[in-house]
């Protein structure tokens, strides 16, 4: 049965990035304008999924700490919930993995051990992840030489971001 | 069966908190991402009245009350 989380990432998430892959889509033409057209609406597209995931994260977190409060005695569960959310990483920056890690290290599990003992592709995801966050940053500081030179990303890169939410 | 109470952002509410009442404020709906898809909200609150400090929670409706606003707070 997937999480609330899930069901909110394939639903109302992947509806808002795949208006962002139709705008691309809609950029036709040959014209020399028409790759600087694309490449913004690339940026747009990895702020977007990084938006999205960060999001997505969250409602999870969120979603776990509900789950553990709700098995506990009702008198600790006043104070254990915002003790679970006390300074989250997922509620003030950006999702990369030592963000994810350290707010589920917390509710007791060791999170990144875990994924990567799931799924042999867990550990290229975790750096396509921070890939991600890099370009994230890069796109919004506009100062793209810690990425590439140039900074073109494409959307092909975008998308393969975006589709391996396990 | 009686409607769900919805709570709004900037709704001010009481909730417990151990074994004391504690006020706070509505910051954001978080959606249906709770246990059995119930809603979840957002709520600032300080631990101590004056304090600067401000904590956060996300409760479900059944742990909160609406405070309704008092000529004073209007």
């Amino acid at each position: 049965m997937p999480s609330n989380s899930l069901i909110r990432w394939n639903g109302a998430r992947n509806a808002a990035m795949d208006e962002i892959e139709n705008a691309h889509a809609m950029v036709g033409g040959s014209e020399r304008g028409r790759r600087y057209a694309t490449q913004q609406i690339n940026y747009s597209y990895a702020a977007l999924l990084s938006s999205h995931f960060q999001g997505f994260c969250r409602d999870l977190h969120s979603e776990c700490v509900d789950q553990i409060v709700a098995v506990t005695p009702a008198p600790l569960q006043g104070f254990l919930r915002p003790e679970l959310l006390w300074n989250r990483s997922l509620g003030r920056g950006n999702p990369h993995p030592g963000a994810i890690g350290s707010d589920f290290n917390r509710l007791g599990i060791e999170f990144w051990k875990e994924i990567h003992a799931l799924d042999a592709r867990n550990k290229r995801r975790s750096e396509m992840l921070q890939e991600l966050i890099d370009w994230r940053n890069a796109i919004a500081h506009q100062d793209f030489d810690p990425v590439a030179p140039g900074g073109v990303a494409t959307l092909h890169w975008s998308r393969s971001g975006r589709g391996d939410v396990p | 069966m009686a409607a769900k109470r919805r709570f709004r952002k900037n709704d001010r509410v009481r909730f417990r908190l151990g074994v004391r009442d504690v006020k706070g404020v509505v910051t954001e709906d978080r959606g249906p991402i709770g246990i059995n898809g119930r809603h979840l909200y957002g709520v600032e609150f300080r631990l101590e009245r004056g304090s600067d400090a401000i904590s956060y929670t996300e409760l479900p409706a059944d742990d909160m009350h609406l405070v309704k606003p008092t000529a004073s707070t209007r």
